[in-house]
């Protein structure tokens, strides 16, 4: 029988919105949940934006206490949901290690016994007498880490701490959260990476509006979430430029919206040149579901010339979609004048499209075509 | 360990302020002499006291006027500047407004150091009563920890609290005998006068540090149980608001 380290119970939490003078407006960020966990898991949570991942691990962390329901919490809990929480950025390294790791709950002899290990895992032992305010964002959340670490903690609260730093850093902190759960400590963890999710959770819940949807293996859930994310409302198209030259049509030919990932599609937009100009560059770019920008091709660029357009014109392009995994993407137009710093037309989310498959990597939106060879 | 993480507190707090300045630490010197400088020209020059050893009677008084204003408006801000500690750390929150009001004193305690030599130097003695001090601040710190507890958690539900105290705190400036003597106050008005507990305490610190005679000692008593209320109101009040102050902060 696996010993049980965290018992969240209906746990309700409300938050009252101040409008106007004396009115309130009641805003529920947990609603009901219960869920368990047991010693040496690790247990991530999942949702959008505001869906209550960061209130539930406060709630658990005891930072904020539930309205209704309770949460028994068995061990020595440190959450880690913002590093160099409380860092005087007038004090040097040194003085901050022992700063910050009061706060976090470490004895001051205890800081003492471990402080070569904190400055050694941080690699910073150059900079420990530099003021923090001298030090550069990366350097300032290795110290961060490399001391919450030193805590001992029985349970881990980690909330997408591990987004900033270096690649090189991020990979330490991953081994070094890795090897506490060999140790049968118990990791809570938040990110909007779901290839870390599926790589190194035990179990995964998914939260929506405060509510606990979906609990299970992590791929089960972590589909569910990207399915959610396909139905997610297509953001509002946003246009702007001078207008010189305007896109009077766009779309994928025959107004298809859904491809599967070996097909090619073809983008067509047509235009109308209203004042006489002679050269342009159309172009596109192409951003996944989480915003983040995956290519922005243009014709001068890829074919080293300008589109000479005449009155009304038509631009086909082929995209091959085998490059890109399973999920939701969007595209966004541009036509710029012959510098490609001012646009005639940029329509914003001008297109949207799904890309339907079997997801074999969760990590990001770009499908390799690598080949295996195993002996 | 909530003691450690006082003292850091408490250290960080005062590093960053004096730290940086050319003059240092130096500044906790030059701060109440200078505003004793002030008061002495304006009040030798245009309203004179008829009082021995003035600069001294000055110096005592701004001395513990400081450090009744230096904690409670350090602290009735501290909690909302340290929103991150509130939200993101699991730490005492009441440490602090308790670690604002512990750098106030010990600055306070500094400048009665300096208070101390510049009445050895003056009168060429000084008195055993000056002991007396030490109890008396520590009764002084509980009042103004009860003080603190209050203001810095009704700050995050009233915001408005913080420019009504800026301006309470240069009005009682004036109920003070601070640059006036107490035999100025008119006998009829003054049971009204000595409502005011920051008026009590500095009369009582007068007493031991200016004339270094011992207070009264149903003073004494008085401020120590009145310092025990209103520290014991305060770590309830705020042990009462606390959780509502997470959600609004």
């Amino acid at each position: 029988m696996r010993k049980r380290v965290i018992e969240a119970n209906n746990i309700v939490l409300n938050y009252h919105i101040p409008c106007g003078l004396f009115k309130t407006e009641k805003l529920t960020a947990v609603n009901n949940i219960s869920f368990e966990v047991y010693e040496g898991e690790m247990l991530s949570i999942i949702g959008f934006n505001g869906s209550g991942k960061t209130t539930m691990l406060s709630l658990i962390s005891g930072i904020l206490k539930p309205d209704k329901g309770s949460i028994n919490v068995h061990g020595r809990i440190v959450p880690f949901l913002g590093l160099g929480i409380g860092f005087n950025p007038e004090l040097s390294g040194k003085e901050n290690v022992f700063l910050y790791g009061t706060i976090m709950g470490l004895p001051r002899k205890e800081i003492m016994r471990v402080y070569d290990d904190i400055v050694e895992f941080s690699e910073l032992k150059k900079f420990m007498h530099l003021k923090i305010k001298e030090y550069s964002s990366g350097m300032y959340v290795r110290l961060g880490f490399s001391v919450a670490i030193h805590t001992h903690p029985d349970i881990l609260i980690i909330d997408e701490v591990l987004a900033v730093g270096d690649y090189a850093f991020q990979q330490k902190c991953l081994n070094k959260i890795v090897q506490m759960k060999s140790d049968s400590k118990t990791i809570l963890f938040v990110s909007h990476n779901m290839g870390l999710i599926t790589r190194f959770s035990d179990r995964v819940i998914l939260l929506n509006e405060g509510k606990l949807i979906l609990e299970g293996e992590p791929e089960t859930v972590v589909n569910k979430f990207m399915n959610m994310r396909k139905e997610m409302p297509i953001p509002e198209i946003n246009r702007r430029g001078s207008g010189q030259i305007i896109y009077t049509e766009y779309g994928f030919k025959n107004d298809r919206d859904e491809f599967a990932d070996n097909e090619t599609a073809l983008l067509i937009l047509k235009y109308t040149n209203n004042s006489k100009i002679e050269k342009a560059i159309p172009g596109f770019a192409l951003y996944s579901d989480t915003g983040q920008l995956i290519t922005g091709p243009n014709l001068l660029d890829y074919e080293k010339r300008f589109l000479n357009p005449g009155k009304n014109g038509e631009i086909r392009i082929k995209i091959p979609m085998g490059f890109l995994n399973p999920g939701k993407y969007y595209i966004s137009l541009g036509m710029y004048d012959k510098t490609n710093r001012f646009p005639y037309d940029h329509i914003e989310y001008a297109v949207n499209f799904t890309i339907t498959g079997e997801i074999r990597d969760y990590s990001g939106p770009i499908k390799s075509n690598i080949e295996w060879e195993t002996k | 360990m909530n003691v450690d993480v006082l003292i850091e507190l408490v250290k960080s707090d005062l590093k960053s302020k004096y730290k940086n300045a050319f003059l240092g630490f130096l500044w906790i010197i030059f701060e109440p002499l200078l505003i004793m400088l002030i008061l002495y020209l304006v009040f030798n020059r245009f309203i004179r006291f008829d009082m021995p050893y003035y600069p001294l009677y000055l110096l005592s008084g701004i001395t513990v006027w400081r450090i009744f204003v230096n904690s409670t408006t350090g602290s009735l801000t501290s909690l909302q500047r340290n929103r991150d500690l509130v939200l993101k750390v699991r730490i005492k929150r009441i440490l602090l407004p308790l670690s604002s009001v512990c750098s106030s004193v010990l600055t306070g305690i500094f400048e009665i150091v300096i208070y101390v030599l510049f009445f050895a130097i003056i009168k060429k003695s000084i008195h055993v009563e000056f002991l007396l001090t030490i109890p008396f601040l520590f009764v002084y710190s509980l009042c103004l920890a009860g003080i603190s507890f209050i203001l810095s958690i009704v700050y995050i539900y009233i915001r408005d609290i913080k420019p009504a105290w800026d301006v309470f705190v240069q009005a009682l400036f004036f109920l003070c005998p601070i640059f006036y003597p107490l035999s100025l106050i008119p006998i009829k008005y003054i049971t009204y006068y000595l409502l005011n507990p920051v008026a009590v305490f500095i009369i009582g610190f007068q007493n031991i540090l200016y004339k270094g005679i011992m207070p009264d000692i149903t003073v004494l008593i008085n401020s120590l149980f009145f310092s025990i209320i209103v520290f014991i109101i305060g770590i309830m009040l705020f042990k009462f608001l606390e959780n509502g102050m997470v959600k609004r902060i």
